[in-house]
């Protein structure tokens, strides 16, 4: 039932998504671009798994970073900065920390119990309904939904997407040449270019790289001289958190919900669930404007409920509805796995993911909150070496990579010549492109057979 | 001395038996997907490989392009990969690259085997004859992966009805599109998993296999009537014909005994090695199927 690799890959999960919410600014996606040399072997189940783990446990730790330092890790953790970092100030930073994380764990649940609840109408409705006129109206409201919501212009992110789109189309032998200025690639001279531009340069280029430059900027604030202390019994910190029960109920029922739009995920769920809580805090006069433990607790138990959510359109249908889960689908594709209802649901592989994923989320409130005493040590660190390093560790990784697939100067030239433009890009919204990037062929064969099976 | 001298002795014997022991070593490569039928094959031959004592490594070249670096970067290890007909015609058309070295019968391994196509319908429509199901339609979509267009053309004559093709990326997108109603009927590769899945039935195939009409039988007009996918294994870097002929015997064997190769072309009726070279299938066919599939382009 439980084997060594798949103990590994959750462990390893765990770990790494307790750094990438330590660190601010890396997230999940950077995170899972930086290990990805090493899931080249991973199966279906053991991705899916270090990925669960990943994004369990980063929310338990980023909402740490947020409260102690006030530096928003991701957008999920605003409610974090404004409320956590308040509490924090009046000394009450321990009891904001154990709460979320004890919300986390029950959003969780809540939110597993839902899927289990409604997968088997869910799991019929795919497999009568779900032919490819309904995939591509899905495929074409996940675009539309990541050009309208993400970034801070439509304009900007219409022309990123269609950049992203058009540079995957590089090796696409069915699209007319013509429709990208194919004949201008020179594919005689870098026959390479047949198999398209990979994934990892283009990604380190066009995404790590403009990140890694907008975050930056977050650090002016990053000064914290109180130090994390936590005196107070296990007993006291479960006592408070039963004081806010219902708003964590509240959390994990929005952040549920909000799971299943596309591209929205928690940054959305959290906020809103930050903003009810608050509005209902406001009208019964109990909220704190010196930081308020009950809108923080439904925020942060709305991070995880949406965790277990937005995994469902991957599992049943093949269809990321985040970023960093598009990139998971470009490794379980690399990797040769096919995902959607049949490789998960009915080989039981969801029932092996919802056992790890109730393990995960104990082993990740187990581990983070005793290790919150370890964040004193990021105040030591000069945050920006750790981007630069960062950066260089993904250059490394660019190479090994490329070795691995006997085109290293090939995935060195693809990184060179992209940066350029990925610096370009440090003051837009680089998911937009990515995505696009990585949703071209899925879009193409949609729509070629929508246009096929409709009008012709 | 005579302490000594055991020793060296057993040392001796030692670098014989192990000089004997040293496996023979034969990669398999795989210039293909690595989600269909072409990659699950690799896995099984180089399993198989590794079972009769083979030093063998599988390596996923992806297109022809990087599988002619590989054979020209690594003329140190003999490999033999799977080229099936449609593959050559489609890597020269679309990426402008023949496999390097040319084939010839200095580094063909062997004749892999004969695929039958297969045209499917959905059980639920109840279908009893050809003939009715064409006439119950005004037009017919015929769901396809990666094959040339006009394919249907002498059908659309025969029945006087249009075919309109859907083209899928790939043959389990294709088999699930005809589930999902995307399509009335497909034609594919006829394979186990097309033979197995629950609410699909293919009523003719390229060789009539396993109870289906033969194309030639139903379709006699039809340009494609006996095309079938016909592979070849192709030898890299095998400098030697005895190195030439343990291949092709190590491929005969694992084609014969391996439980899990016997099982997949046994499900999928599909002729392989030995048996297909007893048909007096060779080299020359497999040229004569590449022609058929240039043709269509035509």
């Amino acid at each position: 039932m439980f084997e060594l690799g798949d103990l590994g890959h959750a462990g390893a999960g765990v770990i790494c998504g307790y750094i990438s919410g330590l660190i601010p600014g890396v997230g999940n996606f950077v995170m899972l671009l930086l290990v990805y040399p090493f899931l080249l072997d991973s199966t279906l189940l053991q991705l899916l798994l270090f990925y669960m783990a990943l994004t369990s446990t980063s929310q338990f730790s980023g909402s740490v970073v947020a409260t102690v330092f006030g530096v928003p890790g991701e957008a999920s953790s605003l409610p974090a900065v404004k409320e956590g970092k308040k509490l924090f100030t009046r000394g009450l930073g321990n009891i904001a920390i154990s709460n979320a994380a004890m919300g986390s764990v029950v959003g969780a649940f809540i939110a597993l119990s839902a899927v289990i609840i409604t997968l088997p109408t869910a799991v019929e409705m795919i497999t009568k309904f779900y032919n490819n006129d309904i995939q591509s109206v899905i495929l074409l409201f996940a675009s539309l939904s990541i050009i309208i919501l993400l970034g801070h212009s439509i304009l900007q992110n219409i022309i990123l997407f269609t950049f992203g789109f058009l540079i995957s189309c590089i090796g696409v032998m069915r699209v007319p040449r013509e429709l990208f200025a194919g004949d201008y690639i020179p594919y005689d001279m870098f026959p390479e270019l047949y198999s398209g531009l990979p994934l990892f340069p283009v990604m380190v280029s066009l995404y790590v790289l403009p990140t890694l430059l907008q975050v930056k900027s977050q650090f002016s604030d990053y000064k914290s001289e109180q130090r994390y202390v936590d005196n107070t019994p296990v007993a006291i910190h479960i006592k408070e958190y039963c004081k806010n029960f219902t708003s964590s109920i509240r959390g994990s029922f929005i952040g549920s919900f909000i799971g299943l739009v596309p591209h929205v995920g928690t940054s959305v769920s959290t906020n809103l669930s930050y903003a009810y809580e608050k509005y209902i805090g406001k009208r019964k006069k109990t909220y704190r404007k010196d930081g308020d433990l009950k809108s923080l607790v439904s925020a942060e138990t709305s991070n995880n409920a949406t965790i277990m959510t937005q995994l469902m359109p991957l599992l049943l249908l093949g269809i990321p509805i985040t970023s960093s889960e598009t990139l998971l689908l470009a490794i379980i594709d690399i990797n040769a796995y096919i995902i959607n209802y049949t490789t998960t649901i009915e080989t039981n592989l969801f029932l092996h993911l919802s056992l790890w994923f109730v393990i995960v989320n104990i082993l990740g409130l187990i581990l983070c909150w005793p290790a919150v005493k370890y964040i004193n040590v990021l105040r030591k660190i000069n945050m920006n070496y750790m981007l630069i390093a960062t950066g260089v560790l993904m250059c490394g990784l660019v190479v090994y990579t490329g070795s691995l697939e006997m085109d290293a100067w090939y995935y060195t030239t693809v990184m060179i010549v992209l940066a350029p433009i990925g610096y370009l890009l440090r003051n837009a919204e680089p998911l937009v492109l990515i995505v696009a990037f990585i949703l071209q062929d899925k879009i193409i064969e949609a729509f070629i057979a929508f246009y096929q099976i409709n009008f012709l | 001395m005579n302490l000594l001298k055991k020793t060296g002795a057993i040392a001796v014997a030692f670098s014989l038996l192990s000089f004997s022991a040293q496996a023979k070593q034969l990669d398999i490569l795989a210039p293909s997907g690595n989600t269909g039928n072409g990659w699950k094959q690799a896995v099984m031959w180089h399993k198989a490989l590794v079972e009769q004592g083979y030093d063998s490594k599988l390596h996923w070249t992806k297109n022809c392009h990087k599988n002619n670096k590989w054979i020209k970067n690594n003329p140190g290890r003999q490999a033999m990969y799977m080229l099936p007909a449609n593959s050559w015609k489609s890597n020269r058309a679309k990426q402008n690259c023949t496999p390097q070295p040319h084939i010839s019968y200095d580094n063909l391994v062997s004749v892999l085997y004969l695929r039958s196509m297969a045209l499917c319908v959905s059980k639920s429509i109840n279908f009893t004859n050809v003939n009715d199901f064409m006439k119950s339609k005004k037009r017919i979509k015929i769901g396809v992966s990666d094959y040339p267009s006009g394919m249907f053309n002498d059908l659309s004559k025969q029945f006087n009805v249009p075919f309109q093709e859907v083209t899928f990326g790939g043959s389990s997108k294709t088999l699930k599109g005809l589930i999902a109603g995307d399509v009335d009927i497909i034609f594919t590769g006829y394979t186990a998993r097309e033979i197995n899945t629950p609410g699909v039935q293919c009523f003719a195939t390229s060789k009539g296999v396993n109870g289906t009409k033969a194309f030639a039988e139903l379709f006699p007009n039809w340009k494609l009537k006996n095309l079938a996918n016909f592979s070849i294994m192709v030898g890299a870097n095998i400098k030697s014909k005895e190195n030439l002929a343990d291949a092709k015997a190590a491929l005969h064997k694992m084609l014969k005994e391996d439980s899990d190769l016997v099982n997949y072309y046994s499900k999928s009726f599909i002729i392989t090695g030995a048996d297909l070279e007893a048909t007096g299938a060779a080299l020359g066919d497999f040229w004569k199927t590449v022609d058929t599939w240039i043709s269509l382009d035509n």
